[in-house]
């Protein structure tokens, strides 16, 4: 018997059973039970289970009365519910869907598309909201097939043998990682993991992942076990101010009062008296990005090396521009 | 990988679907909710036409057939709702409402922490069990720049039809002015929010200075009644980058950079520059030569303030 008719066929007698069925009594309908060494048909019908399980399918063994021992599948732990879902729900949960659908990295765009059929919605625009996911440079977002790899690594919390090229680096890296968490920013897919290599959690664009072989002894066992104080939030929000470069300094920045409100929001701080900003850095190269990026609106005032950091980018930008760089 | 669980989800999910319309459903329609083509769909069909008690008669059989180009389920034998949500569908639903929840305006964000929450309590007990790890295990990160007062405004504006002015600083200008705004609807690209107006212009909402509810003239409810913006095509504009402007506001600047030499038409010169800057030397300006000399001397400006021993002015 094909193993996929089997199993449907399994989950039709066990959930119409008036009463539980023993495993003797399903011996007796299902000829693959019947045939073969009792462990490796006891082994058959687990297998059959867990698989059962991964598709939300309950089956229970009740022994409250020894009589009527046996098997049944718990419907009501196996099947949706009828929701009502009101109109603005609808309408969120369309214009979520719409854009997930519409964005080539979203990872499990198939499953999206049957959970709405569950629920009987569709990803309509409602109008009033529109969110967008694609990001400027495709090949930047990270393989949608990748991201799901990682999105299952990461429910089972299954182990990941990483191939991992840093930025500019020209050497693949392997490392052996836990996957922590997965955020989707600017358009990209990162990432957070506890690397084994460092010892250490960190984030990974999956577009530098060139490959991910997740572990596949004892799937239905979790590797790890996230730690109880993990928090993606603050890595998702890193600023690279704070990336670890050198040791922290406190630079000043003035801003013209004009556009002071844009630098307060990137520094989550406020300007002094003179429009002078105080920002804590630890990668003074990318707050001179950062000043760069306001041109003649802002200069940064101290420390000496942010000045000297300064002068090396524009004199960078000179050559370029006069075509020697 | 197997097919298997794929399969075994879809038939699960087809068979109350399908049994729940008497009159079918089209091959196509099924096909496209099943993620499958028509031929695989009708493969699966065949592969699943005597599910049931394998010792039963006929009648204790799931019936789906296919007749002409819809499918139709006459007995479906139990299978009258689609199992709840599995991993992979509770993780698909939670992040596709994870910009909402975690970097939407005030009020879409609890609405959707709520909607998140009720959706949760659907998810099969394996995905029920995982519990945070998919509920604060993949989430969409905004800009986070937008000041939160700002974006409660506008989406009271919007549901309201109400207009709203406010200081808004024009990158491409590099200029700051007075607005006032019908917002007609919020879009959010790659996790930053933008506020679409009654005529179609779009304002990032990070670039208020300042932003206040304003009292409705007739000017503002007759802009706002004409209005016919589609806000979903607004949105595919901007992800994608395309500026509609007249063709005169064009200037044909040229750049080269690591792939060569291109053209780099441009409505905004300051953006040019500043997307020069982003290049560390990487790129430079060619044409015209008006523009060049412009960039060259703001950063003969730049470089002019760092080229003493302390800060200017001092």
């Amino acid at each position: 018997m094909d193993r996929l008719e089997r199993l449907l066929d399994l989950v039709h007698v066990l959930q119409s059973a008036h009463e539980p069925l023993t495993f003797s009594q399903l011996k007796d309908r299902f000829a693959d039970y019947a045939e073969g060494q009792p462990e490796a048909v006891r082994r058959k019908f687990e297998r059959d289970k867990a698989e059962l399980a991964r598709l939300g399918l309950v089956i229970r063994y009740h022994d409250e009365e020894e009589t009527h021992a046996g098997y049944l599948l718990d419907v009501a732990a196996s099947y949706l519910p009828k929701l009502t879902l009101t109109p603005e729900e609808r309408g969120l949960l369309a214009t979520a869907a719409r854009a997930a659908l519409a964005a080539p990295s979203f990872p499990h765009r198939d499953a999206l598309r049957m959970a709405l059929a569950k629920l009987g919605t569709a990803a309509d625009a409602d109008g009033l909201v529109a969110l967008g996911h694609r990001p400027l440079d495709p090949e930047g977002a990270g393989a949608p097939d990748l991201v799901e790899r990682l999105g299952r690594a990461l429910a089972d919390r299954k182990r990941v043998h990483l191939r991992y090229r840093k930025p500019g680096a020209a050497e693949v890296t392997e490392r052996e990682v836990a996957p922590y968490g997965l955020f989707l920013r600017a358009g990209a897919w990162y990432l957070v993991a506890h690397d084994g290599l460092r010892d250490a959690v960190r984030v990974f664009r999956v577009a530098r992942i060139e490959d991910a072989t997740v572990n596949a002894k004892r799937p239905a066992t979790p590797d790890y076990a996230l730690p109880d104080d993990f928090d993606l939030e603050p890595l998702m929000h890193a600023s690279p101010l704070h990336y670890a470069a050198h040791g922290a300094v406190a630079a000043r920045v003035r801003v013209d009062a004009e556009v002071a409100f844009l630098a307060a929001r990137w520094w989550g701080s406020a300007p002094d008296a003179d429009d002078v900003f105080t920002v804590e850095t630890t990668n003074l190269d990318a707050l001179v990005a950062q000043v760069l990026e306001l041109g003649t609106r802002a200069e940064l005032l101290s420390p000496p090396e942010g000045r000297a950091a300064m002068r090396r980018a524009l004199g960078a930008l000179r050559r370029g521009q006069e075509g020697a760089a | 990988m197997s097919q298997l669980p794929d399969d075994m989800a879809r038939f699960l999910f087809l068979v109350p679907h399908v049994a729940a319309r008497p009159a079918g459903v089209p091959l196509d329609e099924l096909a496209e909710l099943l993620s499958l083509s028509s031929a695989a769909t009708r493969r699966l069909l065949e592969r699943v036409a005597f599910v049931g008690a394998p010792d039963g008669s006929p009648d204790e059989m799931v019936d789906v057939a296919l007749q002409g180009d819809r499918v139709r389920v006459t007995l479906p034998q139990g299978f009258e709702r689609p199992p709840r949500f599995r991993v992979e569908e509770t993780l698909a639903l939670l992040a596709a409402l994870a910009p909402l929840r975690d970097a939407g305006p005030p009020t879409l964000r609890q609405e959707a922490a709520a909607l998140a929450a009720r959706l949760l309590e659907l998810a099969s007990q394996r995905a029920s069990a995982l519990g945070t790890v998919l509920t604060d295990g993949v989430r969409v990160a905004g800009e986070g720049l937008e000041d939160p007062a700002h974006l409660q405004t506008l989406e009271v504006a919007v549901s309201e039809g109400l207009p709203v002015t406010g200081e808004y600083y024009t990158a491409g200008r590099d200029a700051l002015s007075a607005r006032r705004l019908r917002p007609v609807g919020l879009l959010q690209i790659r996790g930053a929010w933008y506020a679409v107006d009654a005529g179609g212009k779009v304002f990032k909402v990070e670039r208020f200075r300042a932003l206040a509810l304003a009292e409705l003239t007739d000017e503002d409810a007759a802009a706002l009644e004409a209005s016919d913006v589609d806000v979903d095509v607004v949105r595919a504009r901007l992800e994608e980058a395309r500026i509609d402007a007249p063709a005169k506001a064009w200037v044909a600047a040229e750049v080269e950079g690591p792939g060569g030499r291109r053209p780099f038409p441009t409505t905004r010169p300051p953006a040019l520059f500043r997307w020069l800057r982003r290049q560390g030397g990487a790129a430079r300006l060619l044409e015209p030569e008006d523009l060049k000399r412009s960039y060259e001397a703001e950063l003969e400006a730049i470089s002019a303030r760092y080229d003493d021993c302390g800060p200017s002015g001092t």
